[in-house]
């Protein structure tokens, strides 16, 4: 009998997660004293935490700092003990079952390396090689693609400590997949990179989703990687989820407005004029604003498609070119950022 | 580049040879560690030179033959199983790197001792044989007791270097609830070198820290190779100086076993 598979690949149950850190007064005579009566205080850092996350699924764990992202994947990969509540992958816990898990799962912690510093990157790549006990001919195989799409050729051959951040990055990257693991963490894996570099990696990591199949859970505060990469976004606030759901529909429950930008060939003096004329039929009506050659519609899109705005406009207008505009998560969590998102959640205890 | 051809080899070995090639991109530092070793050695041969010449009258079981070829081997069997374990796993637990470690199938324990074989061949086994090598040549140092005793010497140095791994991998652990202990570190470096009988023989300690010392698992390190070789090994023989060393590596090795599951539920990683 196969008992997992009606489970979810990771399951966390009411996680919650308590730090005990030293409260200490300053200067020497706050030393002195908690030396002899240290006073602790508790701090939570996750409170009462539940997810389920499916085989296959690219999911963002997304908040503002300190609201409990690294902790949760330290407690998924199994390095830290839950205070209460529990994680699950594949059915087993994480930390108690350590070495079984830790074939299952690649991490990447995106301050962290996992290369021997002095080793040459290929040392360390055939290193883990020997310690996942990875088949010759898949590892070779793995390497490959990997050298390919993260252009590693030219870094095999030196000493990781020789190396930028960026090739650090796409080296380790490489290393957390050669044994083909099931399950990829990423802790902010693009934190202090390039444009281009970024970019790569998140195709990279798409990739691997989308054609391998490999689950991913990432934490970033580059909208650009959740965007590219993850289906799902779990936002997370003081320790506490306030948003799981896919990603469209973050972005439908959360912003209902399409911006088009129109072009226009030559100055239009009466052009708001007319547009809200040729728009009238749209309900809600739409904001008009206009500088110089462009004309700005914003505009409800579940009430009337982009293409019949457009179409409308473009029949009364002589428009050049035009931009149309997604919902950008990125006002959302800037929003959840600033604390005036209000999402009908009980504020979590701190 | 690949690596084509490149056969798999058993993690622990793997590990072994990273230890290694690690200590090897040091081997200035190594080399460094050589002479000054060299030169304490010599020192302290020098004084307790000094000392016998006063009189000349042997001290305790020591005549000067006996004292200088135990105050030189101590010097090597000590060297040999130097390790720097107890820092490094202090300072994964400390900055919280020891979170690669245990992202891997590799036991922890295991692989910090395959790591720390490598990185003492290159830094203590072969400075103490070149130490040993050329004492034997140049400065006549005594024989070992008998075959037997050549025999049972090399052995008991494996073992040492067994029990002192698992007291230096216990105090890197002791990490997890001293989140500062470099002082302790230190003081149980010293303590625990003269108690291994490392700067003079256990046997000319005061009585009270004799049994103090017999009573240590340092005693294990040093002391009781050194006692099989000069045949000194009257109070159970060779055979029964080895069991303790056995008896120490299994009970170490069992607290290691546990400190260390308790360690993994209070880890608390910093950063990220
Ligand atoms: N080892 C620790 N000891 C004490 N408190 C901790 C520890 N680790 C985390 N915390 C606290 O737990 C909370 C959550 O930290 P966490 O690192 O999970 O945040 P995060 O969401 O990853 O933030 P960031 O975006 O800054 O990386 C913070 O308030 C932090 O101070
Ligand atoms: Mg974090």
């Amino acid at each position: 009998m196969r008992c997992c598979i009606s489970q979810a690949q990771i399951e966390a149950r009411a996680l919650t997660k308590t730090f005990r850190v030293p409260k200490r007064g300053s200067g020497v005579t706050g030393a002195i004293q908690h030396l002899f009566a240290p006073v602790y205080e508790d701090k939570r850092a996750l409170d009462q935490v539940t997810f389920d996350i499916a085989s296959g699924e690219a999911v963002a764990c997304v908040g503002p700092n300190g609201a409990g992202k690294s902790t949760t994947v330290k407690l998924m990969v199994g390095i830290t003990m839950p205070t209460s509540g529990s994680v699950r992958i594949e059915g087993l816990d994480p930390h108690k079952e350590r070495i079984t898990n830790s074939r299952k799962i690649g991490v990447v912690f995106g301050q962290r390396s996992q290369l021997w510093w002095d080793l040459p990157v290929a040392e360390s790549l055939r290193l883990l090689g020997d310690i996942y006990e990875i088949p010759p001919d898949r590892y070779d195989q793995t390497l490959k693609t990997c050298t390919e799409l993260l252009e590693l050729g030219p870094l095999l051959g030196q000493a990781s400590r020789s190396l930028s951040l960026g090739q650090r990055m796409r080296c380790d990257i490489a290393a957390s997949l050669l044994h083909s693991p099931r399950i990829l963490f990423l802790d902010e894996p693009t934190i202090g990179l390039d444009v281009a570099v970024k970019a790569r990696i998140r195709q990279f990591i798409s990739a691997m989703n989308r054609e391998r199949g490999v689950t991913v859970v990432l934490t970033s505060h580059d909208l650009q990687d959740i965007e590219t990469i993850c289906q799902r976004i779990i936002l997370m606030d003081k320790g506490a989820i306030v948003f799981d759901g896919s990603l469209l529909a973050v972005k439908r429950q959360f912003d209902r407005s399409r911006v088009v930008t129109f072009r226009l060939r030559e100055m239009v003096p009466d052009a708001a004029a007319r547009v809200q004329i040729a728009l009238s039929e749209v309900a809600p009506p739409p904001v008009i604003t206009v500088t110089g050659y462009d004309t700005v519609v914003t505009f409800d899109p579940s009430h009337s498609s982009s293409a019949a705005v457009v179409a409308k406009v473009m029949a009364e207008l002589p428009v050049e070119d035009l931009k149309i505009e997604e919902p950008g998560i990125e006002s959302i969590i800037r929003q959840l950022y600033d604390g005036t998102l209000k999402l009908g959640v009980a504020e979590p205890v701190t | 580049m690949t690596t084509a051809g490149i056969a798999r080899r058993p993690k622990y070995v793997a590990l072994f040879s990273m230890g290694l090639s690690d200590a090897l991109a040091y081997r200035t530092s190594a080399a460094i560690s050589w002479v000054i070793n060299g030169w304490s050695v010599l020192i302290v041969v020098y004084v307790w030179y000094s000392l016998f010449a006063q009189d000349g009258a042997p001290v305790a079981q020591f005549d000067w033959q006996a004292m200088k070829t135990y105050l030189i081997l101590a010097h090597a069997v000590n060297w040999f199983m130097q390790s720097d374990v107890s820092w490094i796993v202090a300072d994964a637990v400390q900055n919280g790197n020891i979170v690669t470690d245990l992202t891997r199938p590799a036991d922890y324990m295991l692989s910090k001792f395959s790591q720390a074989i490598g990185g003492s061949l290159v830094n203590g086994t072969i400075g103490t044989v070149i130490l040993f090598g050329s004492s034997i040549i140049f400065l006549h140092l005594q024989a070992p007791a008998s075959p037997a005793a050549a025999g049972l010497f090399i052995l008991a140095c494996v073992l040492g270097y067994g029990v002192n791994f698992l007291i230096s991998y216990l105090m890197g652990l002791s990490t997890c609830w001293l989140t500062n202990n470099q002082g302790l570190s230190w003081v149980l470096w010293y303590a625990g070198r003269i108690l291994a009988g490392t700067v003079i023989p256990i046997s000319l300690f005061p009585g009270w820290l004799q049994t103090v010392a017999w009573a240590s698992p340092f005693q294990a390190t040093v002391s009781t190779p050194l006692l099989i070789y000069l045949g000194h090994d009257q109070q159970g023989g060779a055979l029964g100086l080895i069991g303790v060393q056995v008896a120490w590596i299994i009970g170490l090795g069992a607290f290691s076993r546990w400190l260390y599951a308790r360690a993994m539920r209070r880890l608390e990683i910093q950063g990220g």
